[in-house]
């Protein structure tokens, strides 16, 4: 992260000019997405550096959730490019997949397997995808788990977890794939407050690791803290971006200020 | 670190939470519980007392009737026809070496059920918790009373000492398979499906499609047992397991060429064991077709999606008799009219055909119940289609649907009774024989009908109280 403000705010006059290690690693061109006649996204340009780490804020219905959605084609964007580490993203399946492989994803619901134990449900992609005997996959959980601190889970099932341990299970069943991406959708907006931190702790870690992150939150600590760029987006458009200290100290766009001055 | 949340109750076989159900009511002495509930105003009463005396009479005149004023003789002196119609009598032994492999299967299957869940239980760090043994009485009630009544109406020791040997032999298979390692359990279930199919081929001998029949089992088995290796690659494991699996197909193939292959047909199939036949055989066979068919509905290649649903809406639009005779006489219009298909497996097709669209949409219900983002997260890790719908969606699927589904083999196990009215003999059937005798005709008639009333309410009785039981292990409706 550069220290001059001025040249921080002129550098990221627009998303599509990266930080990191100035390696591309997702780029958005020109995206529409229509749900039916509403346009959810209009036009989204950016770029990913590898390594970066982007939080995107913006009010309920902005969009946000859309655009990382489309990214491992979650939902199909009707106009532009994305590409994710070079794949272009197209409508065959094989390409796809080879996206998703690529691009671990937290939902805000965790959306664990309640039918399998936290051990099963991190197994289940290396295993099925990554071809990984049974054994080697659960070793690479066990490590995993230990990463996000709770390896004496492992034969529980998610039901008798509390969510911030749920959590931190689908931050490790996503990384079990050895994604170069991770996209997080609101990842502590479901849960109780004294459980948010120990989630934000496991992301901290993950960001100072080198793992390329998109992050959606509310939590503006967080992206004061970690964030390279921040992006804010309403209404389906990219409004700003910025580092965190030109984004919280001196917005530029009207809708910014409102939007801080509501939340802050 | 790691705290634990509270929460009520996880079942250990599925992981489902489940709010403890049998809150402890504030019990009422009897005199206080009456007052307060029955007689709280003067309507209620009323309605009380009218109650009581109805049902009082009632009970009186059904008391009477089966203890004092029944003629049970008709019943009592045909119980081999009842159970097996005109089942070739020198083969009979066959039904008795079924009775007790089927047994053991039972003892097998329940052993192999507890060892899993003991299993589970200690895994996720949970006591297990024995049912109580009132409950199983309660659970097995029906079954347990129409063996006693049976029993009651025999006159020789023969169905007595069969029932001991059975419950010995089951109770002897319970008891090694719960003892069983955890993680072996799928093996025993292979060996509860081997039995099964055994029991089948006991009763039918050893000739057509056996082979593959006890081929399947089997083959599962060493499909499964090869699966549990942990080192080798998974697609370098499944075609080794396929492999595996075809061979023993192959060697069973040649041992069936050689062992006895003389037989009973299955049209020789009478009696009430008929009706347990055919609907075993429908119910095994209703619910893979119901399931591809609710998975074809649901699919995204059109002509799929179109087959399947006519299909169910056809089905689900005419009544299952109208489809049994059309599998008496109307095939010949399609096949040849020497058609080589027996009549029962025309029925039994005809009864699967059917039930697989109810199944269908029950499962489509199901299906439907399981929330979008169990989809998304599978998709996310690059979980190929097919693979998430079979290890993520299914399952969960299937355990919101087990009520429905019971509930609709109870239904068709029932309607095996209209078996009778395309001409098999089955346990309505065999009463007609027994009143077409010399001694019966016109006697007896509304016992022999209540027996047979009576061995219908007993299984069906009991397929819904098990059903009761796994909705309350599955916690349906609490999620
Ligand atoms: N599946 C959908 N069908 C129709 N409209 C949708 C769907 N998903 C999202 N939308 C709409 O798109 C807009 C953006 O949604 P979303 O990306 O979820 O916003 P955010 O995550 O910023 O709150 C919202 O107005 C929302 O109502
Ligand atoms: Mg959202």
């Amino acid at each position: 992260m550069t220290s001059n403000e001025n040249n921080n705010a002129q550098a990221f006059a627009d998303a599509t000019q990266i930080a990191g290690t100035g390696e591309l690693m997702i780029e958005l061109e020109g995206v529409d997405k229509f749900f039916g006649d509403f346009q959810a996204l209009k036009d989204i340009d950016m770029r990913v550096g590898k390594q970066e780490v982007i939080v995107v804020i913006g009010p309920s219905g902005s969009g946000k959730s859309t655009m990382i959605r489309c990214i491992n084609r979650l939902e199909k964007h009707d106009r532009g490019r994305i590409t994710v580490d070079g794949i272009e993203l197209s409508d065959d399946i094989r390409n796809i997949q080879e996206i998703r492989k690529e691009t671990g994803m937290v939902f805000q619901q965790f959306n664990l397997f309640p039918h399998l134990t936290v051990m099963d449900n991190i197994t289940l992609g290396p295993r099925q995808v990554r071809n990984l005997p049974k054994k080697e996959a659960e070793d690479l959980a066990m490590d995993l788990l230990k990463r996000v601190q709770i390896p004496e889970q492992a034969r529980k099932f998610p039901g008798q977890l509390s969510g911030g341990q749920q959590q931190r299970v689908a931050i490790a069943r996503s990384l079990a794939m050895n994604p170069k991406v991770m996209l997080f959708d609101e990842p502590t907006s479901a849960l109780d407050p004294e459980m948010i931190k120990e989630v934000l702790d496991v992301m901290k870690e993950l960001a100072q690791s080198g793992m390329t992150m998109i992050v959606v939150t509310h939590e503006m600590g967080f992206a004061r803290e970690v964030a390279d760029r921040v992006v804010f987006m309403a209404d389906g458009e990219i409004v700003e971006v910025g580092t965190p200290e030109h984004f919280f100290m001196s917005p530029t766009e009207d809708r910014t200020k409102l939007f801080l001055s509501q939340i802050l | 670190m790691a705290t634990e949340t509270p929460f009520t109750h996880i079942d250990p076989d599925t992981g489902i939470a489940i709010p403890e159900v049998d809150v402890p009511s504030q019990k009422l002495p009897p005199g206080e519980w009456l007052r307060k509930n029955l007689f709280n105003n003067w309507y209620n009463s009323l309605i009380t007392v009218l109650l009581t005396i109805g049902v009082a009479y009632v009970s009186w005149r059904v008391l009477r009737f089966v203890f004092v004023t029944a003629k049970w003789e008709p019943v009592r002196e045909n119980l081999t026809l009842i159970n097996i119609g005109t089942y070739p009598r020198d083969e009979q032994w066959r039904v008795v070496a079924q009775v007790l492999i089927w047994s053991g299967a039972a003892g097998l299957g329940i052993g192999a059920a507890v060892a899993g869940a003991k299993f589970r239980a200690l895994q996720a760090g949970m006591e297990y918790v024995v049912d109580p043994a009132l409950a199983k009485v309660k659970r097995y009630s029906g079954l347990l009373l129409l063996g006693l009544v049976f029993l009651g109406f025999t006159k020789t020791f023969g169905p007595l000492i069969l029932t001991v040997v059975s419950l010995a032999v089951a109770y002897a298979l319970y008891w090694v398979a719960s003892r069983v390692a955890g993680h072996n359990v799928g093996l025993l279930w292979a060996g509860v499906a081997a039995l099964m199919v055994f029991g089948f081929q006991i009763v039918s001998g050893f000739f057509g499609m056996g082979w593959l029949w006890m081929g399947v089992p089997i083959a599962a088995a060493v499909y499964s047992v090869i699966g549990r290796n942990e080192t080798i690659e998974p697609r370098r494991l499944r075609l080794i397991q396929i492999g595996a699996a075809l061979g023993v197909l192959v060697v069973l193939f040649v041992v069936y060429l050689v062992v006895d292959s003389v037989g009973v047909e299955w049209d020789e199939w009478e009696g009430f064991h008929l009706n347990l036949l055919a609907a075993a055989i429908a119910i095994a066979l209703s619910f893979p077709l119901g399931l591809l068919l609710a998975l074809g509905r649901r699919s995204s290649f059109p002509a799929l999606r179109i087959m399947s649903t006519t299909y169910i809406e056809i089905i689900r639009g005419v009544p299952l008799i109208s489809l049994l005779l059309m599998a008496q006489f109307f095939i010949g219009f399609f096949l040849d009219t020497r058609t080589p298909l027996s009549l029962f497996t025309r029925a039994t097709a005809a009864m699967t055909l059917f039930t697989a669209a109810y199944v269908a949409e029950i499962v489509r219900g199901g299906l439907q119940a399981v929330p979008k983002g169990q989809t998304e997260a599978g998709n996310s890790v690059g979980m190929a289609p097919w693979s998430v719908t079979r290890l993520i969606v299914l399952p969960q699927a299937l355990r919101a649907v087990i009520p429905a589904m019971v509930g609709q083999f109870i239904s068709l196990f029932k309607d095996t009774s209209l078996l009778l009215i395309i001409g098999k003999i089955e346990i309505l059937g065999a009463r007609e024989i027994i009143h077409g005798q010399e001694a019966y005709r016109g006697f007896g008639i509304a016992e022999t009908l209540v027996f047979a009333a009576f061995a219908f309410w007993a299984v069906s009785f009991t397929m819904s109280r098990e059903s009761q039981r796994l909705e309350r292990k599955l916690g349906v409706g609490e999620r």
